[in-house]
């Protein structure tokens, strides 16, 4: 295992390297424009409210219709009072002008 | 110069005491990141990261560890963070690709057999858990001291003692299923 792993142990690195080196430090210090890391965290936590609303959107709209049927509306107590107390105020829209003269 | 004066000089701009600095670091750390990565190529360009990081960031060295501690743990950290990207990445390559980035690893100063096995014993290295992965590396590869590993690892000698028998322990287990006792 040994002979193995001194085989396979590297024993030069290539010559250009520290050259490599400093034309990216060059590069670097000429080039760059300067990004503060906060922002990117930013962009990071936008990036992750989008897919979370955009996944909320998609479990909504697979997970059953909430919205109150006309049945449910007529069963409720607090709607069948309000028909009670103003059934004419309520109705009233609906009826044409001369309909409601003539009552 | 002690190390701080070395890092002083460095966030300075004093390209021949960063040259000193490189060339005798250069073996070490390039090793460090074959031995993780496994790919010539790929550690070439981890080594110019881990330099450059080194130049811009000297200012930053205060001298509470050695000035080759402190680069030893910012080779490794970029050696995790480009794994961690790569692992990611894979998900979204064609099998093509990854084809042809197996092909780039290439060893010409080695004969078919061992190259098999350098192979294997790579993948074995791979399948290490990451800071048994680590402490072989910083010792077979760089051929490190284990108290030095230890201060770069943060840990005890002893229990770097522990994380590279277990690590040699299992690849001797998973080799000798295929090669016998050859490797």
């Amino acid at each position: 295992m040994e002979t193995l792993f001194n085989k396979d142990r590297l024993t030069e690195v290539n010559p250009y390297l520290f050259q490599k080196i400093q034309n990216r430090i060059h590069q670097k210090e000429n080039g760059s424009v300067a990004i503060p890391i906060w922002s990117l965290n930013v962009l990071r936590l936008s990036l992750a409210c989008l897919v979370l609303l955009f996944g909320l959107n998609i479990f909504n709209s697979f997970g059953g219709d909430t919205t109150p049927t006309n049945q449910d509306i007529s069963e409720n107590s607090s709607y069948n009072q309000f028909v009670k107390d103003y059934h004419f105020d309520a109705l009233s829209s609906l009826y044409p002008i001369e309909l409601l003269n003539e009552e | 110069m002690d190390d701080i004066q070395i890092a002083q000089e460095i966030s300075k701009g004093n390209q021949r005491v960063f040259e000193d600095f490189f060339n005798s670091h250069k073996l070490k750390v390039m090793n460090l990141c074959y031995g993780m990565v496994h790919d010539r190529d790929v550690a070439e360009d981890l080594v110019q990261d881990i330099f450059v990081e080194i130049y811009s960031s000297a200012h930053k060295f205060q001298g509470k560890s050695r000035l080759s501690t402190w680069l030893y743990r910012i080779a490794i950290n970029k050696t995790i963070n480009y794994l961690r990207k790569e692992k990611y990445r894979k998900f979204f390559v064609s099998v093509d690709d990854n084809k042809h980035s197996l092909q780039t690893d290439f060893r010409a100063d080695l004969n078919l057999e061992e190259q098999e096995k350098v192979k294997h014993m790579h993948k074995i290295i791979d399948s290490l858990p990451s800071k048994q992965k680590q402490a072989l590396v910083l010792f077979i590869y760089d051929e490190l001291p284990q108290k030095e590993i230890a201060e770069i690892m943060n840990s005890s000698v002893a229990s770097v003692e522990v994380l590279v028998h277990r690590a040699k322990q299992k690849i001797k287990e998973k080799t000798k299923n295929i090669y016998g006792n050859i490797i």
